[in-house]
């Protein structure tokens, strides 16, 4: 089965942002232009997370949802403060393929259930956000906000006897640091469960996704890498941007687009769908 | 922890006779609680100005930090004056007083890494070290610093803050002494004659605008003129506070910080301060990071001031007196800074802003030596009635903040 | 060529193609489409002899019956059943659903169309855990394999045809997919 390379985006009030351990969010452009420039060279799916939808609302995400559907034709995710039934299908009916539910899953479990009741599994991603702590891992909600007190394994396993059709676990130390994926993590819960399973957060080098092959794990979401190599490659920096005396790009990452991070995997042997 | 023995004589200072020295920031005293239409701050944080088209002096001066100033002129300004001071001798040639937060911790480094420059740290120690405060501390002297740190004995220190929460409203009193003083006492230690703070906090989030366009600074004029909340170290001698106990909190005699010529600077005059590019320098370059425990409370960040146990309940009084928690200072300047937009902002601060920090409440009553009863009826003493009304029991805002 | 989405009955009569399209869950799809008294306006449609096209879940309707939650009846335009593809699998875990990119291999011998020209190689998007297990071989031209099981992907009776993909998902080749559709519908009118 071909691994899955899935760009990130996080979005915020109409902007694409980036953080580092989902903290400090920087804006970065507009998510329907690197949606389309991403899909043109050749990522496998899309997924878009609103963090502040829980806060005040989707009305932003559902526009760009609508926007990207108009021009993008692969599978699109979108998540962010989904909270009911008819959340997820204002959000569905926008375009999107997939709804992914994280913090309102942990305060209501059964909301799994219901969602994939009416809209099959296949279209409830369930996003888990886990920190290694002292002895063990643990599940936080709220944007990394929030500690629950769970294991994001054994939660895992609850979703998708919930009816999750397809996990995304993220590690939040890892997350926008480029220093690679919490492979240990994904490996684990991919163990203990029978549904697909895509791991986000940390990636900064072609070796990340290199390792990880052989462990079972079916997707990769990419948001920072990628997003600072596009934005410069296709100058799609703002003036603001522009003038800031800080660099972006940390030392950690690879210099790679989504067509040099696909050539690269083949040549490692990782079976990958290419854009002919 | 042991209890707070309070000497006879303090115990007869009445709320008025403190209130003599200058009730001056004591809590918000306009008559009219505004909004600043671009941030989310209002026009009750002291020295705080707002101009005809109700937009705060914060805001404005962002505005100018974003389309006036000629950064590239500022950096060649800040090579001068870091050629003019430094040495090449082996000797400390600047002092950075750090706490081991982000912004600290990216002036530090630059100054160091970048610049060329052989800085002294210092560091004047909160009043409870939270364990990511210290980790990150070490984190920034393990990148190679050479550091003072100062960490006045506790009964003092408990006393002090005791004191200046029941008069002042503020446990924080002491420790704004140490922090000030203490670098001070170090440049005049080591023959250092520039100190580097990062922000100059008036200009950057509101107050008194008296040195937005200046980039030095006498420190002579400065302790003579400075009073904290209407009060100096040494006037809790009048109230029969022991002498020995102030010793780490005073400030030294300013004649002989004049003739040493002690300077200081601020490096957000040479870079455009945008805390949250601090977070990610530090991240990258100092081990920062932020608290594991997920966002403080009172506020959604997880990442500004988390190095005292206690700070919290700084930031709820200041609420208290003010109507401004830490969501809103965290907020205001993540909107001036273009990270968050306004309305993101106020739906920031309606969640969190005045959550009361009861993680460390067990703590800080220890630390105090005071029971729930008394910290809360200092709490209503130091509540303005311009800002609140009780609903049912429950007090609330008068005003908040809201969209537009 | 105009396309719509419709539940009128005059719209879908009238229409050159119907498409069928499906995400959710057997039962529920066929409770709507009665629910919405659409169910003899698409046997009609099939009847006249007018191009169908299933998507999905869409395709999975076109046969028999299906064994997803409960036993229930589809349309049975093609005899067969829908089976969870994690029956068909020797392995011990099987991830359920099918997610993801994968081809297929044509057997158009006797069941010749110009819908899949350039299409050959082609990766489309997958996303479900049911398959389609028509009971006659020739109505199977497209075959796909995913991990230890091999599966219809591709089934087609006369006017019908239903792809398990998903081709309004499957970026470039999905394109295509539906430019040779609507050729193959012009050519016919």
């Amino acid at each position: 089965m071909k691994i899955r390379l899935i760009p990130r985006l996080d979005i915020k009030g109409g902007n694409l942002v980036k953080g580092i351990n989902l903290e400090g969010l920087r804006i970065i452009g507009k998510p329907e232009v690197f949606s389309k420039l991403y899909s043109d060279l050749g990522a496998d799916e899309l997924i878009y997370i609103d963090s502040v939808a829980s806060l005040y609302g989707r009305k932003n995400l559902l526009e760009i949802v609508k926007r990207t559907a108009r021009e993008v034709f692969i599978p699109l995710c979108a998540g962010g403060g989904i909270r009911s039934a008819e959340d997820a299908n204002e959000i569905l009916r926008s375009g999107a393929d997939k709804i992914s539910i994280n913090s309102e899953a942990v305060r209501k479990p059964k909301l799994i259930s219901e969602l994939s009741s009416l809209f099959g599994s296949s279209t409830v991603v369930s996003y888990i956000s886990a920190k290694k702590r002292e002895n063990g891992y643990e599940v936080y909600i709220d944007n990394g906000r929030e500690r629950t007190g769970m294991c994001p394994i054994e939660w895992a396993q609850e979703v998708e006897s919930l009816g999750a059709g397809e996990l995304l676990i993220e590690s939040i130390d890892q997350e926008g640091t480029g220093l690679g994926f919490d492979l240990e993590l994904g490996e684990k819960i991919s163990n203990r469960t029978n549904v697909p399973i895509i791991i986000t957060g940390g990636f900064g080098q072609t070796s990340h996704i290199v390792d990880a092959f052989g462990k079972n794990i079916n997707a990769f979401a990419i948001g920072s890498m990628l997003h600072f190599f596009h934005m410069q490659k296709h100058a799609l920096l703002n003036e603001r941007q522009k003038q800031n005396h800080y660099q972006f790009q940390t030392s950690h990452f690879e210099n790679l687009g989504i067509e040099e991070l696909k050539q690269n995997l083949s040549k490692h042997g990782v079976p990958i769908r290419e854009i002919t | 922890m042991e209890p707070l023995i309070i000497p006879e004589s303090v115990k007869e200072i009445s709320t008025d006779s403190a209130g003599n020295y200058g009730t001056q920031d004591i809590t918000g005293t306009e008559s009219k609680v505004v909004y600043c239409k671009k941030c989310v701050i209002s026009n009750q944080r002291p020295r705080i100005t707002f101009d005809d088209e109700g937009i705060c002096s914060a805001c404005r001066y962002a505005e100018k930090k974003e389309n006036e100033i000629d950064w590239d002129d500022r950096e060649k300004q800040l090579i001068d004056l870091l050629d003019h001071y430094r040495k090449n001798d082996g000797s400390y040639d600047c002092l950075v007083p750090v706490s081991g937060g982000k912004d600290s911790c990216f002036v530090a480094h630059q100054l160091k890494f970048k610049y060329n420059m052989n800085p002294l740290l210092v560091t004047f120690a909160p009043l409870r070290w939270s364990t990511i405060g210290w980790q990150n501390l070490q984190s920034l002297i393990d990148t190679g610093f050479d550091t003072e740190i100062c960490v006045p004995n506790t009964y003092a220190y408990r006393l002090l803050s005791r004191l200046s929460t029941e008069y002042l409203g503020d446990p924080f009193q002491p420790f704004v002494y140490g922090v000030k003083a203490y670098p001070i006492r170090m440049a005049l230690k080591h023959n250092i004659s520039l100190i580097f703070y990062g922000e100059n906090g008036e200009v950057e989030y509101g107050g008194d605008m008296k040195n937005a366009d200046s980039f030095m600074h006498d420190v002579g004029e400065d302790l003579r003129n400075h009073y904290f909340k209407g009060m100096m170290p040494s006037d809790w001698e009048k109230y029969g506070v022991d002498k020995k106990l102030l010793h780490s909190f005073s400030l030294p005699n300013p004649d002989q910080v004049q003739d040493k010529q002690i300077k200081c600077s601020w490096f957000s005059f040479f870079k455009k301060w945008t805390p949250q590019w601090n977070f990610y320098y530090a991240r990258e370059h100092t081990g920062f990071e932020p608290e594991a425990d997920g966002r403080s409370e009172g506020t959604y960040s997880k990442y500004a001031s988390i190095d005292d146990k206690l700070d919290g309940f700084h930031y709820y009084l200041g609420f208290i007196k003010f109507g401004i928690g830490r969501a809103t200072s965290d907020a205001a300047h993540e909107i001036r800074d273009g990270h968050i937009s306004r309305e993101e902002g106020v739906a920031l601060v309606k969640k969190y802003d005045g959550e009361f920090p009861k993680k460390n409440y067990d703590l800080f009553l220890q630390y105090m030596d005071m029971t729930d009863e008394q910290f809360q009826s200092i709490v209503d003493r130091f509540r303005p009635s311009p800002l609140w009304i009780k609903n049912n029991d429950e007090w609330q805002l008068k005003t908040q903040v809201s969209n537009l | 060529m105009k396309a719509s989405i419709t539940r009128d009955k005059k719209e879908i009569e009238n229409s050159d193609c119907l498409i069928l399209p499906g995400v959710g869950s057997f039962p529920n799809a066929i409770n709507s489409i009665k629910k919405y008294e659409l169910y003899e306006v698409v046997e009609k449609f099939v009847a006249s002899g007018k191009r169908l096209l299933g998507i999905c879940l869409g395709a999975q309707l076109l046969l028999s019956k299906s064994y997803e939650f409960s036993e229930v009846d589809g349309f049975g335009f093609i005899e067969g059943h829908v089976e969870l593809i994690r029956k068909f699998s020797l392995l011990n875990k099987l991830k359920v659903p099918h997610i993801g990119w994968n081809n297929f291999e044509l057997k158009l011998l006797k069941s010749p169309t110009s819908l899949f020209d350039d299409l050959v190689h082609q990766y489309f998007y997958f996303v479900h855990s049911y398959i389609m297990c028509p009971r006659n071989h020739s109505e199977v031209i497209g075959e796909t394999k995913f991990e230890d099981v091999k599966f219809a992907s591709i089934i087609r009776k006369e006017n019908i045809i239903g792809v398990q993909f998903h081709p309004e998902r499957s970026g470039p080749s999905g394109i295509k997919f539906f430019q040779n559709l609507k050729s193959n519908i012009q050519s016919e009118l």
